[in-house]
């Protein structure tokens, strides 16, 4: 193990000493240091901050893989180069001790660099979280969608096998079964059971299409499980201040009994409320009826007014304020085939979201009204997670207003699939999912440390390079090349051997290399999405554990196989 | 051959070929080398450059693989980590890394051998003054000149006070006060009972410090034996007298004729370069003048004098401070009785340029043996006797 920690320490060193790691910080650093002033993204605040962030993480992790490439193919091959390896290997130090060490070491490098241009980062991001935003919308942006950790979750699959036995049964009611059979059976060359498969993939297919599919004035209902709204609720404490000229206004109207106080509190936590949403003041509910940079009218109603907890409140007290957290629906709808383009049109929509619990019936918004959706691009709808009942299910209903009914000339079907509709609810906070990320960048690196120090236990210094900065585009964009030579899905489809063999070559790589583009936590730190521990864990797992060990194996076999000397004869 | 049981490293049938990319043979770098190194001794691998000494010493720490044939070092495969906590290797350059200084050189080497901190400090500065890098022991190794560089590297192979010492060129790029430093560290540790292994082609380095020798050519062995036995020349006598006259020259001359032997050469005698080049850097640095060079003061006081205090309780630290097992000289079977020495006195001829070795009788097999070193006679005896009278008298007159 000091053999190990001897070498460890020494790559360490070493890198710091050539100063490529060094260099490479301080550009890193400087230029992070820069981005917060002259990236304006859209010109709100929130799209300062995506932009920050998503240039930010993606320029630190492209930089930190190449310097963790160059470092970990330099060390091992210039040593061989260089034969400082005879004065290393000829010490009581195994082959794979010496190989182990320097992995280690560059681990040890990789955690300083990414902690350093973590801190960068994050010091950036703290400067735009603390800037003015254009408009209350930009700030709940900022807190609800930025500088959060959100979790998805999809609808509860629909269970379409009651739908298929009803259409078979149709069919075989009509006496169409056996036709629509024989038509399948040409498909698939007379194979009868091949045959009865593809019948029922077809079946299964179009019911799931037309499940998804809402025609005129028809409702929709999806049903959500699974959300834990991190902490029921945020707590904070809020100073009551003058509103209008100074004066705490209360409503004289015994009969009316409203009374509205002006709050004053934290950016961040207007940026949690809902605008017309509940807020609880002292314990006692009420509705933000306004919201400013820095405070919000809050109105009681009935005889809360006169709750003594609110009644005694006077210009300067503090109070507990408690501000129910929110959840977002996320959706895209399109236009159901054969009617017409999609650009630039706009959609009616009526939106209902429900608590199942049948004690807490409520509902957002009440009542429901049309609202107008572009078509086909994502759209995000705030709403109080008090909809979300204690096992954590809510019900989402959307009603197709695009009818007569509703003024709309003409009625449109439309499409809202599955995979476009989600739930997203806070899960942590911003912190802790930051480095959580870093951490799936670390990864990053001590796996290429592996790839680095494997290839270079065999190739020369530029040859082990260029070969890695070869496979990194595959490990980035491997989904994706995969996905564009996959096999067809029709069994007896032709297949050109190219596909073929391409098909077969992404498959094999991907198995060998980790998908970094679904581990990288750029897209996810920038959505404000929660990287779970089972996330950091599960890479972990497979690209450190498993892959990056795979490496080092390989490695320490090379490297105890090969010869360290050269003849020189 | 010597019993294998009792040597520190020996080779059998060791061969050494080395293939292009497409396998084919392209140099047989070492043929069926068997070789015996014993316990405690000095052992010279002579050469030209390509002979081969290199790689058989690569060979033996195991950074390149035998071909063919057998090594065993200390008993057991080069490839066994445990032997080489008792090795210590100075390859043909330093090759260390230059972004480090010298004491962290020492510091990453200890470390390696695990040696405790407060043992590896101690063990960094008696070697650095010992190397007389104390004064430049924070400058980057890069910024050494090529026989600093080598200083550093012997402190390396030093740093864990080995069993056996291999050195491959040790004196290549050293000044010649490091060179003689160097050598009488060799023949220090050697009389303290640690194996050394040199190759070099620098003859009279190994002529200074061997006990025994091998030479290579073509990465066959030509000759091996004690470096005594091969360059004795039994049939020559040379006299080196003080302030001899003409007139007892000559009375010398004419004595000898009487015996019926004749003087071949008559030269006056010269002071060696060397001995010249060190008394005069030795003035220098008694009038400390300054240079950003590596001081050769203590190294050469304590190690050019094999009985010095100074210089023994150096080493007798360094060997007390030991954390690693080391062979007891009492563990260790005595020295056997040598195999008869087979100087090749051609191939001797070819590279000791000094000295004219003449050839020795040659057996049928075409190997020569060096004649038995005979008795001295009586006559002899008496004319060396005769001699000396008359050189006194010479000078009384």
């Amino acid at each position: 193990m000091g053999g190990i920690w001897a070498i460890a320490r020494h790559t360490f060193f070493e890198s710091l000493r050539t100063k490529f790691a060094i260099v490479t910080l301080a550009l890193e650093i400087l230029a992070l240091s820069t981005f917060p002033f002259i990236l304006t993204g859209d010109g709100t605040l929130a799209g300062r901050t995506r932009t920050y962030l998503a240039y930010s993480l993606s320029i630190t992790t492209a930089l930190l893989a190449l310097c963790m490439i160059f470092l970990s193919t330099y060390v091992v091959a210039s040593d061989v180069r260089k034969k400082m390896i005879f004065t290393v290997v000829t010490k009581p130090l195994s082959r794979w001790q010496y190989i182990l060490g320097r992995w280690v070491g560059l681990v040890l490098l990789g955690t300083m660099l990414v902690a350093g241009c973590g801190a960068a980062i994050y010091a950036g991001a703290s400067y735009l979280h603390s800037q003015t935003p254009i408009n209350q919308k930009d700030r709940r942006i900022v807190e609800t969608e930025i500088f959060t950790a959100r979790q998805r979750v999809s609808p509860d699959p629909i269970d379409i096998e009651p739908f298929v036995r009803r259409r078979i049964e149709r069919l075989q009611q009509s006496g169409q079964f056996a036709e629509v059979l024989e038509e399948f059976k040409g498909k698939v060359g007379g194979d009868e059971i091949k045959a009865r498969d593809l019948m029922l993939r077809e079946i299964r297919k179009q019911i799931s299409v037309s499940l998804q599919s809402v025609r005129p004035g028809q409702i929709l209902v999806r049903n959500f499980s699974g959300i834990h709204v991190a902490g029921s609720d945020i707590r904070s404490d809020g100073v009551v201040d003058a509103r209008g000229e100074g004066n705490l206004q209360f409503s004289p109207e015994k009969r009316i009994r409203v009374m509205d106080m002006l709050v004053r509190v934290k950016a961040s936590l207007i940026g949690r409320l809902i605008y017309k949403g509940p807020v609880r003041v002292n314990n006692v509910i009420g509705q933000v009826m306004q919201r400013r940079s820095e405070s919000f009218v809050v109105r009681f109603f009935g005889g809360d007014a006169n709750n003594p907890a609110i009644a005694d409140v006077k210009k300067g007290d503090k109070v507990a304020l408690t501000i129910e957290p929110v959840i977002q629906l996320s959706y895209k709808i399109k236009i159901a085939p054969g009617q017409g383009g999609a650009a630039g049109r706009v959609l009616k929509s009526i939106w209902q979201l429900q608590n199942p619990d049948p004690q807490r019936p409520s509902g957002y918004p009440l009542p429901a009204r049309p609202q107008e959706d572009p078509v086909q691009m994502a759209s995000t709808m705030t709403v109080p997670a008090s909809v979300v009942d204690g096992r954590g299910k809510t019900r989402v209903l959307y009603q197709n207003a695009n009818h007569p009914d509703f003024g709309v000339p003409k009625a449109i079907s439309v499409q809202i699939l599955n995979d476009d509709m989600s739930i997203l609810f806070r899960r942590g906070g911003f912190d802790a999912n930051f480095l959580r990320g870093l951490l799936l960048l670390l990864l990053l690196l001590a796996f290429l440390a592996a790839l680095g120090v494997f290839t270079g236990s065999f190739l020369s210094f530029p040859v082990a390079c260029l070969v890695c900065c070869a496979v990194l585009p595959f490990g980035f964009m491997g989904g994706f090349l995969s996905d564009a030579v996959s096999l067809p899905s029709h069994p007896n489809a032709p297949v050109d051997w190219s596909i073929w063999l391409g098909h077969y070559i992404l498959r094999g790589m991907r198995v060998v290399l980790p998908d970094f583009s679904s581990t990288s936590p750029t897209d996810s730190l920038v959505d404000g999405m929660y990287i779970s521990w089972s996330t950091v864990g599960q890479a972990a797992l497979m690209t450190l554990a498993v892959r990056a060990m795979l490496l080092m194996l390989l490695a320490f076999w090379v490297f105890h196989k090969r010869e360290l000397a050269r003849v020189q004869v | 051959m010597v019993d294998t049981v009792q040597s520190v490293v020996t080779t059998v049938k060791l061969t050494k070929v080395f293939r292009d990319f497409w396998l084919r043979e392209k140099v047989a770098a070492v043929v069926d080398l068997d070789l015996d190194v014993l316990p405690h001794e000095v052992f010279g691998l002579l050469g030209p450059n390509g002979s081969g000494k290199s790689t058989t010493l690569k060979m033996i720490l195991g950074l390149l693989f035998p071909t063919r044939g057998r090594i065993s070092v200390m008993g057991k495969s080069p490839a066994d980590v445990r032997i080489k906590s008792r090795i210590g290797f100075l390859p043909e350059e330093s090759y260390l890394y230059p972004f480090l200084d010298a004491r962290e050189t020492l510091d990453f080497y200890g470390r390696l051998f695990h040696q405790p901190r407060r043992e590896r400090l101690r063990r960094i500065d008696m070697l650095l003054d010992m190397v007389g890098l104390s004064s430049v022991a924070t400058r980057r190794v890069g910024e050494y000149s090529k026989g600093m560089q080598r200083r550093i590297g012997l402190a390396q192979a030093l740093i864990n006070d080995p069993d056996l010492l291999i050195l491959d060129e040790p004196t290549a790029g050293m000044d010649p006060i490091g060179t003689r430093q160097f050598k009488d560290l060799i023949r220090t540790l050697g009389r303290r009972g640690k194996t050394v292994i040199l190759s070099s082609h620098l003859l009279a380095d190994v002529e200074d410090v061997c006990d025994r020798v091998c030479i290579l050519y073509g990465g066959r062995q030509r000759a091996s034996g004690r470096v005594s036995d091969l360059l004795s020349d039994k049939n020559r006598t040379r006299l080196t007298i003080e302030n001899v006259d003409a007139e007892t020259l000559e009375a010398i001359e004419q004595t000898l004729a009487s015996r019926g032997r004749e003087i071949l050469e008559v030269t006056p005698a010269r002071e060696k370069l060397e001995s010249l080049f060190l008394r005069i850097v030795t003035e220098a640095q008694e009038q400390k003048l300054a240079t950003g060079g590596a001081l050769v003061g203590e190294l050469a006081e304590f190690l050019r004098d094999g009985e010095d205090q100074a210089a023994e309780s150096v080493i007798e630290d360094l060997v007390a401070a030991g954390s690693e097992k080391k062979i007891e000289p009492s563990e260790l079977p005595p020295p056997p009785p040598l195999a008869a020495p087979q100087p090749a006195l051609e191939v001797l001829q070819e590279l000791v340029s000094s000295g004219e070795a003449e050839r020795q009788p040659s057996d049928s097999t075409g190997q020569t043996h060096p004649t038995e070193r005979p008795e001295q006679s009586d006559a002899d005896r008496d004319l060396l006797d005769e001699l000396t009278r008359s050189g006194n008298d010479g000078k009384e007159n």
